[in-house]
């Protein structure tokens, strides 16, 4: 229950970053996919290196950008349909972590990750993870409520939301798309990061599957909120992950194989996907009769 | 003299159709538009008359010929750069307001048109006040709908909300495509009296799309026939004065 939680919040994460590009520049950002395990890759070969933690992370996140910033390229200059831009880039970085790592995976065996830091004070164990992934989840809350709310983080909403107008009023949109989908993708990579470091290894094949909990996050938040404000869908989010994560522990309980997981992770989304639009009927059937 | 705010020299835009001829949508215009003038463009549907506009903002580059802004050329220049000198209000009511943002968050955005956006807080309170006292002055009810997204918003209430978010700083050149095209004739009425009357309020040079004879009729200095993608007839205030909506409709038969 406690691991649910830690690892709800480290996913909530990556939640956050898909938020922004698949609710405010409306689609499916594939990088994800890619940036998730490199975020993992880079920093987990930093901390073998001897690199600090810290700066280890934040290198993490910096290639996570670098990723974004690509897909970004190929899709505003390149004029990529934005789905084959992502793939493309996700595909690419599978070579990239083979680079950075030499292997399919490296552990972390014996070397000191970010959560050895509060070892020291007395938490329970476990603990540790729900108290970095609530410092994380925190700083990127704030950060993304803080951009939303600047000129241009107005800009960028705008760009999302009607881009034709965008342009008549002067905002550069392509640039607000390379903006978006690198800090999207820088904050992915954080959430791989720390999700390796939390696992002890960084793995390629970590980033498979991903983007369907990040949206499983979003929906699953909206779903049981419904209409929310800009800082409140934020959290929303975060819990949408951590329930998620029960979701997943509930069916484990159940006796299912671990292996089978990813088909359990895809019917949960599908089902949120779904639920409204079942309510909704229901509704007008209510309305009219 | 009054000094030149647009220019279009030799203004040429070639489509090539996969199953058509080559043509010129837009053929040889010249046209000069000096501080102060307001245009009416009439012309029937693929006279050129959108193909004009968006050449003008940037939102279509030319195939030959130049557009000047101000006496600077910006024929190379992108829409997004254009819109320092553009205010423009669209014929479809979703085209010139963000749906999920609030009124006033629009408001703000426009307000910002052509300069630079900056990583610091919008500092939306600060313009609250402002905002209130502009709405209010339409007399629609847009000022209580301050914090409510543009996409609740009707049709008309959206249009006026363009129009102020067009002129909320002041633009060198207003475009105004058939704003009013998709309001019933009572919306309509009142959009553009509101428009004539910002227009002169503020000294606007603008040019005005309408398929409205009346319209074209009794506000403007200037009235443009498009046809072809040239420029057909052209009529200066005087004679405009003279124009009955029984003639120019009888020119649209030619």
């Amino acid at each position: 229950m406690i691991l649910s939680i830690g690892q709800g919040l480290l996913m909530s994460i990556l939640g956050l970053g898909i938020f922004m590009t698949y609710r405010i520049l409306n689609f499916p950002d594939m990088t994800a996919e890619g940036s998730f395990p490199l975020g993992g890759a880079v920093s987990v070969t930093a901390i073998t290196m001897g690199i600090h933690p810290v700066p280890a992370t934040v290198l993490g996140i910096l290639a996570g950008m670098l990723a974004g910033l690509a897909t970004g390229l190929l899709y505003t200059k390149g004029k990529v349909p934005v789905i084959l831009s992502g793939i493309l880039v996700m595909s690419a970085l599978q070579s990239v972590m083979l680079f950075v790592m030499k292997r399919s995976n490296l552990s972390l065996l014996n070397h000191r990750r970010l959560s050895d830091f509060l070892s020291g004070s007395g938490l329970p164990k476990n603990y540790d993870t729900i108290l970095i992934g609530l410092i994380a989840v925190a700083l990127i809350v704030l950060f993304l409520f803080f951009f939303f709310h600047t000129q241009l983080g107005q800009g960028y909403i705008a760009t999302g939301d009607n881009e034709s107008m965008a342009k008549s009023l002067g905002i550069k949109t392509d640039n607000m798309k390379l903006l978006g989908l690198s800090i999207s993708n820088g904050i992915i990579a954080l959430s791989g990061s720390l999700m390796a470091q939390y696992e002890g290894s960084a793995d390629m094949s970590k980033g498979i599957g991903v983007i369907v909990i990040g949206l499983a996050s979003i929906i699953i938040g909206e779903v049981v909120f419904g209409e929310l404000r800009l800082g409140e869908r934020l959290v929303a989010i975060v819990v949408g992950s951590i329930f998620y994560q029960l979701l997943i522990l509930g069916v484990i309980k159940l006796g299912v194989d671990t292996n089978y997981l990813k088909i359990f992770s895809s019917a949960i989304l599908a089902l949120f996907l779904i639920l409204p639009q079942i309510s909704t009927r229901k509704f007008v059937k209510k309305g009219r009769g | 003299m009054t000094e030149t705010v647009l220019e279009l020299v030799n203004a040429t835009k070639t489509i090539k159709g996969e199953f058509e001829a080559t043509r010129n949508i837009l053929d040889h215009v010249n046209l000069k538009v000096k501080k102060g003038d307001f245009v009416v463009v009439l012309g029937g549907n693929g006279a050129g008359k959108s193909t004009l506009f968006n050449s003008i903002s940037g939102s279509l580059m030319l195939t030959e010929g130049h557009v000047k802004l101000n006496n600077q050329e910006v024929s190379q220049q992108k829409e997004e750069e254009r819109a320092k000198y553009i205010g423009r209000v669209f014929q479809d009511p979703k085209m010139g307001t963000a749906p999920r943002m609030t009124v006033s968050e629009n408001l703000l955005l426009a307000t910002l048109r052509g300069k630079k956006r900056l990583f610091k807080n919008r500092q939306l309170a600060q313009h609250k006040e402002k905002f209130y006292q502009l709405t209010s002055q339409i007399g629609n009810g847009l000022e209580k709908h301050l914090d409510v997204p543009t996409g609740q918003l009707s049709g008309g209430q959206r249009q006026a909300l363009s129009l102020i978010m067009a002129t909320i700083t002041i633009p060198d050149l207003l475009l105004l495509d058939e704003h009013t095209a998709a309001l019933d004739p009572k919306t309509a009425r009142s959009l553009m009296a509101l428009t004539d009357e910002r227009i002169r309020e503020k000294n606007l040079t603008c040019l005005m799309i309408t398929h409205r004879l009346e319209d074209a009729i009794t506000y403007g200095n200037r009235l443009i026939l498009l046809k072809d993608g040239k420029i057909h007839r052209e009529f200066s205030q005087k004679e405009k004065e003279q124009l009955t909506v029984g003639f120019l409709a009888e020119m649209f038969e030619e």
